[in-house]
């Protein structure tokens, strides 16, 4: 791609005809069997693989769920019922489901810090990575109108509390945030009105996520994988073509993180939801405590974490608001990092001091996750104060300072170099696979 | 590939194999996802009927509804009975047998039909609902097979007892075992006369 | 790096396991102990027997105000269940105080006909208001997902969390629903001197606020076992929340016995396939 030639021949006359008309296969020859991939690629690299088969699985399973469920307030909770107790492998495709969406986030959460480790948002991937963030953001609101779905207690509660945290724009325009949140609810309180759409929705969704998807593909293959040394492919000594040596490192990849998977879907696969969704929804019945899954506590701490003052700010009747600016602000600042980060290393494992604060946001990032299933009272809601305004400071005061003042390690000369300086010697060969086409545009 | 110059053969037998148990396990996923749309456990459930016959006096006639579509069961009168046995046989616009009428398609609804037969001298008659091809098949009387039978696409279950008719096979109940891949058969079911059904 | 990260994760897993099941009991907070049930674990399978005799505890005694309407009568017949014989449920259906509303009949109205085995297990109330009617405001909820809407929060510091969360999802447990419920059935008793007992309610360790609507529903010998085993509230207990779990979770034997396989599969297919990619990197240092 990019201005390289394919080297691609069709074999059979067949594939000679189709190749003049729909140059398919060689398209898919050039991006996924001869192109050149790093050659010091970890297992985190493989995250990209398993992603897409949780995309895949999530449509599929989601697909033949929705030939049975009902979108009504009447019909969808008992339908979810029908599904567990008498179709066919129904509780297997249920579990698959819901468990798939927890583990689709755990490995986008492992992905996005993968790359904030070894600077894979620094230029020529900008774009790359602002597309990430927009799946993220897809991911979200898919996941957040499926969890609706099942319509229990904490489905029908959590929808009411998220969708009116858009009332907080009435302190910034009168009556906006009212008509917003009226708008997306399509009346006066949530009900099957909302129900229905959130259905049509998180259908429609998924769909649009396997676009960006493409997109973002697209975008890597232009520039090329980064990789733990944080220096571009120069010689071809320094790439393998993708297959069958990336291709083999995914698949182990992809059936290590199927153990995972399978054993939430078959073993404890009500874990990690709330037991509270197994009651109905009821609008007279508020749950003691409201809480998001899993993968949305740690924004759900930051939203919080806003009460009337803040780390002795006082915030008064903006309150509400700043946690719901913040909140957002939490995912669209991720897209800032390519300007944030002034550092001319990529990796930080040639960066000792932004490695520590690395390591101190992966910590605060998960204490967010903590916090946000605790009551917000007390320590706690210091606690998420102090850890929400870390999280800030990674990006808006880290990034660009510690770029500016660390001493890096010195770099290896290339990717090669690094890879025969490593241990013992390894094989007989000088690691020279033939077979690697010319290697993408370096910038 | 360099890879060619290790010894071939564990090498490809290592690939090989796991590229094996990958398929396999492909092909397994798949089955759960083709099997979801078949009939699920509450269909199968509901897929027989018990039908009260005592209330039904001679003459009179009462719709049921089985896997969706009416049934009309009559009680004939002797009269009724007699002329039926009286029709020509050569005139008669019925089948000998169900598996041959069903390959002529006489039934040209593409839903599941739904007929019986019974012994002459039965008063019992039961027909299906009036297909687009035309209601006087309602009027049918398909007299011919010795003993009384439903016949229907898939498995076909009426909850009834055995009587004084010959011995027929006796019939499954609807959420027992499932049959994949037998499309028609047919299964004998036996009227109670005037006798409460359970 | 990659051996550090190694080395912690061995670590957790090592404390994970250790962490063991642990209940504490703080001022105001419920304490509800681990028991330990056939269906637990990565084995685990229902006791047939316990599912006959906790169906018993039901009928006799809950399904006086609770009813079961998620599960069909036909459900007591299936594989994975009690597996009762089908003649014996369909008398059971057939005399179930609880009828189910059909019609219009001819005349255009509803009517009442007993249950067939297709039916839902009705409970004596037909909406909220009748129950509550008739429960003095109390609403006797309906029990079929009863052991999956509740659950055993164990209250721990912060930095053991991650490590009980570990251990439990090693250890496979979600049986959180089923020790509530013996909790709670075998919880009830006399409140603390200091404790202000609302009139009208009882006193359970077990409850949430410890003050419930339902009075005692179990007592010593109150249900008699055919199978001979004690008449006692623990094995009542025990039983009706065994039961309940299949009545909430009714695949669980399929789902747990397909597990095991699906487990097997995978890691061998992992196994071979790293072996596989070793095969083919051999030549390659990275």
């Amino acid at each position: 791609m990019g201005g390289s030639t394919s080297s691609y021949m069709p074999k059979s006359r067949w594939g000679k005809w189709f190749d003049e008309r729909l140059p398919i296969f060689r398209l898919m020859n050039d991006s996924f069997v001869v192109y050149p991939t790093p050659r010091n690629l970890n297992y985190l690299w493989t995250t990209g693989g398993i992603l897409t088969v949780c995309l895949v699985a999530q449509i599929l399973t989601g697909v033949v769920l929705a030939m049975h469920y009902q979108p009504s307030d009447a019909g969808a909770f008992n339908s979810i019922e029908h599904i567990r107790r008498d179709v066919n492998y129904g509780w297997l495709l249920r579990n698959m489901h819901a468990v798939g969406a927890s583990m689709f986030f755990l490995a986008v959460f492992v992905h996005i810090f993968r790359g904030l480790y070894y600077g894979s948002y620094k230029a020529p991937r900008e774009v790359l990575w602002i597309l990430g963030v927009i799946i993220m953001l897809l991911m979200m609101a898919s996941a957040f109108m499926g969890y609706t779905l099942p319509w229990g207690q904490m489905s029908f509660w959590g929808v009411t509390v998220i969708t009116n945290l858009f009332s907080a724009l009435d302190t910034i325009y009168n009556g906006l945030g009212t008509a917003i949140v009226e708008w997306l609810w399509g009346g006066y309180s949530v009900s099957g009105v909302t129900l229905n759409r959130f259905f049509a929705l998180h259908y429609l969704l998924p769909f649009v996520l396997v676009g960006v998807v493409g997109l973002h593909i697209w975008a890597l293959h232009v520039v090329g994988q980064n990789n733990p040394t944080g220096i571009d492919i120069k010689e071809p000594s320094d790439s393998v073509p993708m297959h069958p040596y990336a291709t083999a490192k995914d698949i182990v990849g992809i059936f290590a993180f199927l153990i995972i998977f399978a054993w939430f879907v078959f073993f404890v696969p009500d874990y990690l939801g709330h037991a509270d969704n197994y009651i109905e929804a009821n609008p007279l019945v508020t749950p003691p405590h409201i809480v998001p899954e899993w993968y949305f506590l740690p924004f759900y701490a930051i939203l919080r974490a806003f009460t009337s003052s803040f780390l002795g700010i006082p915030l008064g009747q903006y309150a509400k608001l700043c946690g719901v600016v913040a909140m957002f602000g939490a995912v669209v600042i991720i897209a800032f990092a390519p300007w944030l980060d002034t550092s001319r290393v990529r990796s930080a494992k040639y960066r000792p001091m932004f490695k520590w604060f690395f390591w101190a946001f992966v910590f605060t990032c998960v204490a967010l996750g903590y916090l946000g299933s605790k009551p917000a009272e007390g320590i706690y809601v210091t606690a998420a104060q102090i850890f929400t305004l870390y999280y800030f400071v990674f990006f808006l005061v880290v990034m660009p300072v510690v770029g500016l003042i660390e001493t890096p390690k010195r770099l290896p000369r290339s990717i090669t170099e690094d890879v025969l300086s490593k241990g013992k010697g390894g094989g007989s060969g000088s690691g020279l696979p033939t077979g690697a086409t010319a290697a993408p545009e370096v910038r | 590939m360099t890879p060619e110059a290790l010894e071939p053969d564990r090498r490809d037998f290592l690939v090989v194999a796991g590229n094996a148990f990958v398929a396999v396990g492909a092909a397994s996923l798949l089955w759960p996802f083709i099997q979801q749309m078949n009939p699920d456990a509450s269909t199968k459930a509901l897929s027989s009927v018990e039908i009260d016959l005592s209330p039904v006096k001679e003459g009179q006639a009462i719709t049921a509804m089985w896997r969706g579509k009416p049934i009309f069961i009559r009680n004939r009168t002797k009269e009724e009975v007699q002329a039926a046995e009286d029709v020509d046989p050569a005139k008669r616009r019925t089948r000998t047998a169900p598996s041959k009428a069903m390959r002529t398609g006489s039934c040209s609804s593409a839903s599941a039909r739904i007929w019986a037969a019974f012994r002459r001298d039965s008063p019992w008659a039961i027909n299906a609902a009036p297909t687009a091809a035309g209601s006087a098949r309602a009027t049918d009387r398909l007299t011919t097979r010795q003993g009384a039978y439903v016949q229907a696409r898939h498995r076909a279950i009426s909850r009834c007892r055995l009587t004084r008719l010959r011995p027929t096979p006796r019939s499954k109940s609807a959420e027992g075992e499932s049959d994949h891949g037998r499309l028609d058969f047919q299964l004998h079911a036996e009227i109670a006369l005037g006798q409460m059904v359970r | 790096m990659k051996r550090r990260f190694s080395l912690a994760c061995a670590s957790i897993a090592a404390a994970a396991v250790m962490a063991g099941s642990v209940s504490a009991e703080d001022a105001g907070h419920v304490s509800i102990e681990r028991q330990s049930w056939p269906f637990a674990g990565f084995t685990g399978q229902f006791d047939k027997a316990q599912l006959q005799r906790g169906f018993q505890v039901y009928k006799e005694v809950c399904s006086a105000c609770h009813g079961l309407k998620r599960l069909a009568f036909r459900n007591l017949v299936q594989p994975g269940g009690p597996e009762f014989p089908e003649d014996s449920v369909k008398e059971l259906a057939a005399t179930w105080p609880n009828q189910i509303t059909d019609g219009p009949n001819d005349e255009g109205k509803m009517f009442e006909r007993p249950p067939l085995l297709s039916d839902p297990i009705r409970g004596p109330y037909h909406n909220d208001q009748e129950a509550r009617a008739a429960q003095n405001g109390a609403l006797p909820p309906d029990l079929s997902l009863m052991a999956k809407a509740r659950d055993v929060h164990r209250e721990s510091s912060w930095w053991a969390h991650p490590f009980l969360m570990l251990g439990d999802i090693a250890k496979g447990y979600s049986e959180g629903g089923a020790d509530y419920l013996h909790a709670l059935l075998t919880g009830y008793s006399e409140p603390p001197a200091d404790f202000k007992l609302t009139e009208g309610q009882y006193y359970n360790t077990a409850f949430p606020g410890h003050q419930i609507s339902m009075p005692p529903p179990l007592s010593e010998g109150s249900v008699t076992y055919q199978d001979g085993t004690p008449a006692t509230v623990e094995n009542y207990s025990k039983d009706v929340a065994a039961f309940l779990s299949w009545a909430a979770d009714p695949n669980l034997d399929q789902r747990k016995r397909m597990g095991w396989q699906v487990m097997l599969f995978l890691i061998v297919t992992t196994l071979l396939l790293y072996l596989g990619k070793k095969r083919i990197w051999a030549n390659i240092k990275h």
